[in-house]
């Protein structure tokens, strides 16, 4: 695996998109495109906290059940009051079961709210403890005799793969991208995750 | 996905990524999803990972796990699970 890197002064070149090494990233978008997931946000959200609640999702459902709770306390505690005292029982009944159905309704909405939150991964790390943020390129030096073409490159190249997180299930894994001919230092060699 | 020798890639493949170094074992792996044929294994299940689209994705003991869209240079069968 990996190999001592062979910096060459021939032109950059990758397989599926132009690279800029002075970020360490790729600065076209990814033509797999939609087809293959991930790999659009692969490389541009690049942070190890993959998913949270963006849409607020917790506080919706608990607004949402405080409201439904609320209005089906007051119904039914106006309904107790009624049947237990005519005329102001109605009154007090709907107001203690509007409380107990808002505060019943907002725990219901908020643990549903949570469930329909998105999983938040941990950061990927290597088998050796190093985190690899989402994007990262890992290489892989193969060497070719000079007269040997693959890549669009002659010769020997560096294989390059990116880090990538499955959101479903939080593991961790590369994708190839293609090959340069020259080296970057932000570029780790290649390893397996631990997660 | 084939291979170069125009063989399909299937599930259960144990396939040789690429050589070794000098003095270095070759770096071998199995194809645990051919999205390419729909074909997930045991412990990569179809609604976990057929979001990616196509292609294969290996595991080797050496590199982790490997999404790939087009088989590697050196990518070849060793054996095939029966």
């Amino acid at each position: 695996m990996g190999g001592r890197p062979t910096p060459r002064e021939e032109k950059h070149y990758n397989y599926f998109r132009d690279y800029d090494p002075s970020i360490g990233r790729f600065i076209e978008s990814d033509p797999i495109g939609l087809q293959a997931g991930t790999n659009t946000y692969g490389y541009v959200a690049a942070r190890p906290i993959v998913f949270g609640d963006p849409f607020g999702l917790d506080a919706v459902g608990q607004a949402i059940g405080r409201g439904v709770g609320a209005w089906g306390g007051r119904i039914i505690g106006g309904a107790i009051g009624t049947a237990i005292e005519p005329g102001g029982g109605t009154a007090v009944g709907a107001f203690a079961g509007g409380a107990i159905g808002t505060r019943i309704g907002g725990a219901v909405g908020s643990a549903i709210g949570d469930m329909c939150k998105e999983q938040t991964c941990p950061p990927c790390r290597l088998v050796n403890g190093t985190v690899v943020p989402l994007g990262t390129i890992a290489y892989r030096y193969d060497y070719l005799p000079p007269h040997v073409q693959q890549h669009g490159i002659y010769g020997e190249h560096f294989n390059l793969y990116t880090a990538n997180q499955n959101p479903k299930n939080c593991k961790c894994f590369w994708q190839d991208k293609g090959a340069s001919a020259t080296f970057d230092p932000n570029w780790i060699p290649i390893a397996p995750f631990a997660n | 996905m084939k291979y170069r020798d125009g063989q399909v890639v299937k599930v259960g493949d144990h396939v040789r990524l690429w050589y070794g170094r000098p003095g270095e074992k070759d770096v071998e792996a199995d194809v645990v999803c051919s999205f390419d044929s729909n074909e997930f294994s045991d412990g990569y299940p179809r609604e976990e990972w057929s979001y990616l689209g196509r292609g294969i994705l290996v595991y080797s003991q050496d590199a982790g796990l490997i999404h790939y869209l087009q088989p590697e240079r050196t990518m070849e069968l060793l054996y095939r699970k029966k």
